[in-house]
Order: structure tokens, then C-alpha cells, then sequence
């Protein structure tokens, strides 16, 4: 009887356990859904999305250079 | 390697598309066909039916727009801070800071009767798109110019991209004018000299400066700036035409190699732009 009553209660007491575990896991899943939810309705301003402002203007990878040969395209104003 | 090239009208201007391998012609120019109808039915401003038009019609509050749109947008933004508002998405009134983007929602608002006006970078930001959409269709090195905007993608042909520098894009590439090969990255010029129409009033063009609200009158006529992509490059050559003077300088720190024409012709460089001989 007392080994069955110990099993019960460490049962018990896993159970518990467990419980709380996947109650603070969803807990945590679900404040976090919120959280990333609030987070989109209030959606802090952002000057650019697209583009790490800081980046800057990135030069080209290299220099250009004069060129004899026949053009494919030509750059000018619109 | 021989290239292969194809021209047709798009975004008001003429879009020329140039394969590294001409089987892939087709596909690419494809490609990039569908990328500038998608960015005229989203940024135009000649089109009432436009996204943003419609966004622009929505007074104070935060709209939610296409991830196309708000990519636009950050661009525009992104331009006017890089340049200290030389180039402004709401061309100066009443500024730049009164449109807000909001990552999450994926929302823009627009403030104190803000105006987004997307003229200045759109094109630049299709040709990279375009340039990139083609080499994803077709898997070979391309070119893509809009209006003189030029966007590049994948691997160069052995000689690079041949581009003939001019003050408009519009004429034949056998003017005479420097010629420059570039491997990657973007080209882009940005002219007071394009577009000139009377009216009975000066020499009027679209390059607007923020600060005035007037056409430029600097002391640069045209500015051609090769950058990391085509974007890059046209905030830079659009920027140097409004700064005026201290522009020459500002490339030369930055890095992105230029070429300056004064209002009197005569031509500057700046950050290894290659020297005629």
C-alpha cells in the first residue's frame, strides 16, 4: 500500500509538474503570440524597411573603365 | 561571348534588356516585362488606378499596402535619408518624415497631407528588381536599363557591359560620347537637360529640388554615378544634381565613382571614374 500510495503520489506529483511545464509553455507561446501581435498593431515607424538605413550608398564591386568596343546601352537623363 | 538586346517602351521611357547568352532573350525579357507592368500598376503616378494613387487618396491614417508598394516606399525613404533629403518622396512638403512605415502591419501613413511620390527612385528600384527577375528566369548574365537606369545581374560578358554615356537616353548608340564597361552593380545619370519643355516659361525639367520646390538650377547639369546597384546609383546621381558643388566631394567620399557635367560643359570625375585619353 505504501509503495502504491509513494507511485501515486510521485504520479500525482509528475502529473503536476508536467502540467505547470506545459502550461508555462503555452503560457510563454501565446504571450509571445501576443507580444508579436501587439508588436504588428503598433508596429513601430521605421524610416526604411527595405534597406538598412546605416548600409549607405555601396560603391560598385569594381571601378568602371574606359572601353573601346561597340556599346550595348546607353545612360542618360529621362 | 555575343550578346543579344531587345528594346521596347515601358514606364514612360524605353527599357532595353541585353542577355549575356541570346537564348535567353526571350526569357528574360519576360521577366522583365511582367516586373514593369507589376511596379506601373503599383507606383505610377500617371495611372489614377495606381496603389499609390489609391494610398495617396487615403488621408491620415495607416493603409495597409502590397509588400511591393511598402518595398518602394523604404526605398524612397531610405533615399531621402541617405541624402539628407536631397531626394524626398514628398518632394519637401511637407517632408519626408511625415510618411511613416510600419514593418509589422505592413502599413504606410501619410501625415500632415504628405504626397508620396515615388518618380525619383521607381525606376531605378524596377531595373534592379528586373535585372534580378531576368536572371532568375533565364540563368544567364543581363542587362536591364530603364530610361537610362541600368541594372545588372549575373555574370558580365568577358568584355563587361559596354554603356555609351550620354546627357539623355534617348538616341542612337553610335553618338558619340564616352563609352565605359562595368561588370556589376548599377549606372544611372540624372540630367537637367532631358525633358525640357517651354510652356512660355524657362527651361523647365523634373528634377525638383526639396528644398526650393523648384527645378534644380545647380551648377551641374547631368551626373552619371556607378554604385553597387541601379538604385544606389540613381540616389547618388540625383542627390549630386541637388547638392549642387559639394557634390563632386560627397561621391568622392562615398566611394561611388562619377561623372560630373557643369552647366558650362565642362566635365568632372570623381572616385576613379576612368579618364578619357
Amino acid at each position: 500500500m505504501i509503495t502504491r500510495h509513494l507511485l501515486l503520489r510521485r504520479a500525482t506529483a509528475l502529473a503536476v509538474a508536467g502540467s505547470t511545464a506545459l502550461g508555462a509553455l503555452v503560457y510563454l507561446q501565446l504571450s509571445g503570440g501576443v507580444v508579436a501581435f501587439a508588436a504588428g498593431l503598433l508596429g513601430p515607424s521605421v524610416a526604411s524597411p527595405a534597406t538598412d538605413p546605416t548600409s549607405g550608398l555601396q560603391p560598385p564591386g569594381q571601378t568602371p573603365v574606359l572601353a573601346t568596343g561597340p556599346p550595348i546601352v546607353r545612360t542618360g537623363g529621362s | 561571348m555575343t550578346t543579344s538586346g531587345v528594346e521596347f517602351p515601358a514606364l514612360g521611357g524605353t527599357a532595353r534588356v541585353v542577355v549575356a547568352l541570346p537564348s535567353r532573350l526571350d526569357l528574360a525579357v519576360t521577366a522583365v516585362r511582367h516586373v514593369v507592368a507589376t511596379i506601373d500598376a503599383t507606383c505610377s503616378h500617371f495611372r489614377s488606378d495606381s496603389e499609390v494613387a489609391v494610398l495617396n487618396a487615403s488621408g491620415d491614417r495607416p493603409i495597409v499596402v502590397s509588400p511591393l508598394l511598402f518595398a518602394a516606399a523604404g526605398a524612397a525613404l531610405r533615399a531621402a535619408q541617405l541624402t539628407d533629403g536631397a531626394v524626398d518622396p514628398t518632394l519637401g512638403a511637407p517632408g519626408w518624415a511625415a510618411v511613416e512605415l510600419s514593418r509589422g502591419a505592413r502599413t504606410i501613413r501619410l501625415r500632415e497631407g504628405a504626397q508620396l511620390d515615388l518618380g525619383a527612385t521607381a525606376k531605378s528600384f524596377a531595373a534592379d528588381l528586373a535585372a534580378a527577375a531576368a536572371l532568375r528566369a533565364g540563368g544567364a548574365g543581363v542587362l536591364v536599363s530603364l530610361g537610362g537606369d541600368i541594372a545588372t545581374a549575373g555574370e558580365a560578358p568577358a568584355d563587361g557591359w559596354i554603356a555609351l554615356v550620354a546627357e539623355d537616353h534617348r538616341g542612337s548608340l553610335r553618338d558619340g560620347g564616352p563609352r565605359i564597361s562595368f561588370r556589376s552593380g548599377g549606372l544611372a545619370t540624372s540630367s537637367t537637360t532631358a525633358r525640357v519643355w517651354t510652356d512660355g516659361e524657362p527651361r523647365q525639367h523634373r528634377v525638383l529640388d526639396p528644398g526650393t520646390g523648384d527645378t534644380v538650377r545647380g551648377c551641374w547639369r547631368t551626373v552619371t554615378v556607378a554604385a553597387s546597384s541601379c538604385l544606389d546609383a540613381n540616389i547618388a546621381a540625383t542627390a549630386a544634381l541637388v547638392k549642387g558643388a559639394p557634390a563632386a566631394a560627397w561621391l568622392a567620399t562615398l566611394g561611388l565613382p562619377a561623372r560630373l557635367v557643369a552647366v558650362d560643359g565642362q566635365v568632372w570625375l570623381a572616385a576613379g571614374w576612368p579618364v578619357a585619353a
